[in-house]
């Protein structure tokens, strides 16, 4: 038995709009091993951001079941399933999704907040990640204070700075320059190197090189899972 | 005009979309403009008594204190001559003048064939009563009316109940058994708002046919509310400066340096004046300036509600809106769009109002307890200014809104930046925390007037009011028969004891002239009484004894306490000899020791009085005045007929129903002629209490209206705000907080916002409520526990408010939350 950190199976999603149904994904097996990063790649409205939430649950499939560290999730309440996000994952967002009324720092610190972590240790682990990151000078700027890289690089800091096991990124430099993306790309592979598990859905295949493997969906079907050469 | 229609289209479409708000909006500003309303019609009824009388300007009423240190009565009413006499010296002064003359009786009996009443609202008025006030005669001549003696007019409702349909002119009541009254004249209802309230109004000249006249050139005895007409050369100044003189030229000479006259504006009675013997309750101008500041509150709620929920509303539109917008409508366009609809839906929620108050304005009292004046409608001006109030308050209201929707840009839309254009988070919290102060204000107003009406009604008076009815007997054949009354009533076993005074204890007292060595002539306040006064009512003697019967015992031998026997024998026959002080006499006269007081001379013309005891102090009249010294002289065979007015029968506890019926059988065995008038009298004291009691039920109403208008607010604000924030929430969902700690967070937030503002009221409900306080001599403390539960059940329904909302977020996945954020 080969030990999978995540695995879905049979996973499918369906979106009711009154009477009109979507099909977003189609009995999709997916499996996430440790230590290993895998890009979702796919054209637009393939069902790769919808695969992401449900890996992340974050979301809830229609049918199948996810299973982390083969443990199945479908039954998990509420509070369980937000335990696991708090603890095991972490997640970046296409369009950074900090929270305007927070600073550079409380925005990093709300995971470990949640985590009930003390004062001292909270702060110590955010300005670890804020240096780490190069984000440190901004500590107390608002997110509408910095450029769109400068947000990518505190919302990947919010995302890891409780280290977690698995780091879900959602186009993470959808909304950055070349040069800005590269950097971002650089630094999950540097996390990735670390032991960090990560799934990231792009569009890119500049990012799709920076992955072990490369899951290709369309319409919500997995076409093909490809072991990448060129890493 | 076309993108007129195409708006209200639209506008309509969100409104039903967004059914609940809209309906919460406007019942909102509906209950808020339907309280406004009632209160205001208060404000206008109390503010607008006796503005009907033609010569309002030059109207005045005399009256007249009589005090020496601090100590008399400050009377509404003057003796009978005062009038006519101060006319023909001064005439070019004063025009007219009329007095209004009723026994100071609580009835005054009066029948026709087998219909027998006894009338409450009852005067005798010289001839020039229908020319110096603006009552209007239906039938008859205004001139002639009253001129005769035996000439009555009444109104067209007690015509009817004496002699139905049949015409009233010319007709002839029976008055006390004896005296023929001719119907002269139908005069209308008396307006509600007027000071002087009759049903009938008899010729002056008539009482010269009783022996009341003996009194007509009494200076003294002051019975009469006398009211003049001026010059409209003269001033109230000129009049006043010819008092001092006529006071001294007419008045006895011992009273004369005791007496002032005053002028009052007869406007002003119904607010301003608080004397002793009024002719009808008053109100109080205090508590119009309150019920005008509850108004002004009440309808500030109602905007802030109302601008409130039309946020939120405007919230649930923002996308179509910049649909629209991209489409081609201006800022300042949508803006006045938005302020058209804002008034439309205020001008609803102000006839829905109205139809509020319409259904509950025949159930409106005002502050005497009295119907409030006709419906809204009838109040044209009024009606104009509410509904100008309402569409103004409506656009107000719809300003902030109006701003917020015009305000958002549709490139910031789409950068996903929404959220920061709301720049009104303090003003929100601003608004929030002004509505929840005002809720706040008006629960502490509740709980401190329930508390002090609580206590005002309960409070330990001194003397026992439980058990004890009430009879009136004044003009009654009753007076006459008193002993055999007693003396009957007193054989049956439900009554414990009986006794006769001038006045109802507690709620009244009359003022009488005592000599003493140490103060020489001067009025004090004083009751006549029969004998077991003291005994009837529980009244606690310190030293000396009670008044004792010409045969040396107490008259009843059932319960002699508070009586010492033989110990102050030398006085021969209490009814002459003897009057029995409270403490404050004993302190006023400076005496120190109670035990001092004992045999000192405190006597009336009518005998020479001595102390024979000294009660504890006890509330001869309501508790909004101070102890004060109080002589409680017994009545004498020689004064019987003129002082005993009411007779007092303690019945004995559980045989109320026995001892109401023995008080029936014994009054109609002996009074045949006439039924009794009964009543309880601590029903009658707790009514000294009614502006009290309606302060109470109003702030109790206005309390529920206005936490009820703020928790809709609220509901609002936070189905708003909790909008406003989904994106914000799905971040902190996605990263792991649970829902409880959200739903918290949430919740925490909005309370906290509260708690400022019962942090802020507190302070400022303490110095007001302290204010009002104030008013009374007697009154409770403000302690902590008034404002802890006050500011807890506002907490704790406000949670309740916020909770549903906060709920929601519960609801969702995180990437649902997420999705539908901005």
């Amino acid at each position: 038995m080969m030990n999978y950190l995540l695995r879905a199976v049979n996973l499918s999603k369906v979106y009711h709009n009154g009477n009109v149904q979507t099909i977003a994904l189609r009995q999709v097996h997916f499996a996430l091993q440790e230590g290993e990063f895998v890009a979702i790649t796919g054209p637009s409205g393939c069902g790769k951001s919808t695969l992401l939430h449900l890996l992340a649950l974050m979301d809830k499939p229609t049918g199948g079941e996810i299973y982390f560290m083969h443990q199945p999730t479908s039954g998990l309440s509420d509070k369980q399933r937000a335990q696991i996000r708090r603890y095991h994952f972490g997640f970046v967002f296409q369009n950074f999704n900090l929270i305007e009324e927070l600073t550079v720092a409380e925005n990093i610190a709300l995971p470990l907040i949640y985590q009930r972590l003390p004062e001292p240790e909270r702060k110590h682990k955010v300005w670890q990640v804020m240096e780490r990151l190069d984000v440190l000078h901004k500590a107390n700027f608002y997110p509408m204070q910095l450029s769109g890289g400068y947000q990518q690089r505190v919302a990947i800091a919010r995302a890891i700075v409780a280290r977690p096991q698995i780091l879900f990124a959602d186009e993470p430099t959808g909304n950055l320059d070349s040069q800005r993306g590269l950097e971002v790309m650089e630094l999950l592979s540097e996390l990735n190197q670390q032991g960090m598990s990560i799934v990231m859905v792009t569009h890119s295949q500049q990012c799709v090189k920076f992955a072990h493997r490369a899951v290709h969906l369309f319409d919500g079907q997995i076409v093909s899972s490809v072991i990448s050469h060129l890493r | 005009m076309q993108t007129l229609q195409e708006w209200f289209k639209f506008a309509l479409g969100s409104l039903l979309r967004n059914r609940l708000y809209a309906l919460l909006n406007i019942v909102g500003l509906s209950v808020g403009i339907a309280a406004f309303t009632v209160l205001f019609l208060l404000f206008i009824h109390e503010t607008q008594y006796d503005n009907f009388h033609p010569h309002l300007r030059y109207l005045y009423r005399i009256t007249e204190e009589i005090k020496q240190s601090g100590i008399g009565e400050h009377a509404a009413s003057v003796p009978f001559p005062l009038g006519p006499t101060l006319a023909a010296e001064y005439p070019h002064l004063i025009k007219r003048v009329t007095r209004l003359f009723n026994f100071q009786s609580p009835s005054l009996a009066v029948s026709y064939g087998q219909k027998k009443f006894n009338e409450q609202r009852f005067f005798f008025a010289d001839s020039s009563f229908l020319q110096l006030f603006g009552f209007q005669l239906i039938e008859g001549e205004a001139s002639k009316a009253l001129s005769r003696p035996g000439s009555v007019i009444i109104t067209p409702s007690t015509a009817k109940r004496y002699f139905g349909n049949s015409k009233a002119m010319g007709k002839r009541l029976i008055f006390r058994d004896k005296f023929t009254l001719e119907v002269t004249g139908i005069v209308a209802e008396p307006p509600r708002r007027s000071h002087i309230d009759f049903d009938f109004i008899a010729s002056f000249s008539t009482l010269e046919q009783m022996p009341v006249k003996a009194a007509f050139e009494n200076w003294i005895w002051n019975p009469c509310w006398t009211y003049v007409l001026l010059d409209p050369e003269a001033s109230p100044e000129m009049v006043q400066n010819c008092f001092p003189d006529f006071v001294q030229k007419h008045f006895p000479g011992n009273l004369a340096p005791q007496v002032k006259l005053h002028l009052q504006p007869v406007r002003q009675i119904h607010l301003y004046s608080d004397l002793d013997y009024e002719i009808s309750a008053n109100g109080d101008v205090r508590y119009v300036y309150i019920f005008g500041g509850m108004a002004v509150f009440i309808l500030l709620i109602s905007v802030i509600n109302f601008t409130n929920l039309s946020t939120a509303m405007a919230s649930a539109r923002v996308r179509s809106v910049v649909i629209i917008k991209a489409m081609g409508i201006s800022r300042g366009e949508l803006f006045y769009f938005h302020l058209l609809e804002a008034a439309l839906m205020s001008s609803f929620a102000i006839l829905v109002g109205f139809v509020m108050v319409e259904i509950v304005s025949p159930f409106l009292t005002d502050l005497s307890g009295n119907p409030l004046q006709g419906s809204v409608l009838s109040e044209k001006n009024m009606l104009a200014g509410i509904l100008l109030a309402g569409i103004c308050a409506g656009i107000i209201s719809g300003i902030y809104p109006a701003y917020y929707l015009a305000s958002f840009e549709i490139g910031n839309f789409y950068q996903g930046h929404l959220q920061q254009l709301h720049l009104g988070k303090r003003f929100r919290n601003l608004l929030l925390i002004v509505q929840f102060s005002i809720s706040m204000l008006f629960f502490i107003a509740m709980l401190v007037s329930g508390k002090q009406l609580d206590f005002l009604q309960n409070a330990k008076l001194g003397f026992d009011k439980e058990q004890v009815v009430v009879v009136p007997v004044a003009g009654s054949r009753i007076v006459q028969v008193y002993p055999e009354f007693k003396e009957k009533l007193q054989r049956h076993e439900a009554i414990a004891s009986v006794t006769a005074m001038e006045e109802v204890l507690g709620k009244s007292y009359q003022t009488h002239e005592f000599y003493s060595q140490e103060k020489g002539n001067q009025f004090y306040p004083s009751i006549v009484v029969g004998h077991d006064f003291i005994r009837t009512f529980n009244i606690e003697i310190l030293v000396g004894r009670d008044f004792i019967s010409r045969s040396g015992k107490p008259s009843s031998s059932e319960n002699d306490f508070g009586v010492v026997e033989d110990m102050f024998n030398y006085f021969d026959e209490d009814e002459h000899n003897a009057v029995i002080i409270n403490q404050a006499m004993v302190e006023y006269m400076g005496w120190g020791n109670p035990l001092n007081a004992i045999g000192k001379t405190l006597s009336r013309k009518t005998g020479n009085e001595k102390v024979v005891g000294v009660v504890k102090n006890f509330h001869f009249s309501s508790l909004h005045k101070q102890v004060a010294p109080f002589v409680i002289d017994l009545a004498g065979d020689n004064i019987h007929r003129t002082y005993i007015k009411y007779v007092a029968v303690k019945i004995k506890p559980d045989q109320i129903a026995a001892g109401l019926k023995a008080i029936h059988q014994v009054w109609n065995a002996l009074n045949p002629s006439q039924p009794p008038d009964i009543f309880f009298l601590k029903e009658k004291l707790d009514k000294l209490y009614i502006k009290e009691e309606r302060f109470k039920q109003l702030s109790t109403w206005l309390t529920a209206i206005a936490v009820l208008l703020a928790c809709i607010g609220l509901f609002g604000i936070s189905s708003f705000v909790i909008q406003q924030r989904r994106r914000e929430i799905g971040i902190r969902k996605a990263i792991g907080a649970y829902d409880y700690q959200l739903v918290g967070q949430i919740v925490f937030e909005f309370l906290a916002t509260i708690a400022i503002s019962i942090f802020i009221t507190a302070p400022i409900g303490y110095l007001l409520m302290s204010n009002w306080l104030n008013m009374f001599p007697y009154r409770i403390s403000l302690t902590a526990d008034i404002f802890l539960i006050a500011g807890g059940i506002i907490i704790l329904v406000s949670a309740l408010a916020v909770v549903h909302n906060a709920f929601q977020v519960t609801r969702f996945t995180p990437m649902e939350t997420l999705a539908q954020g901005w």
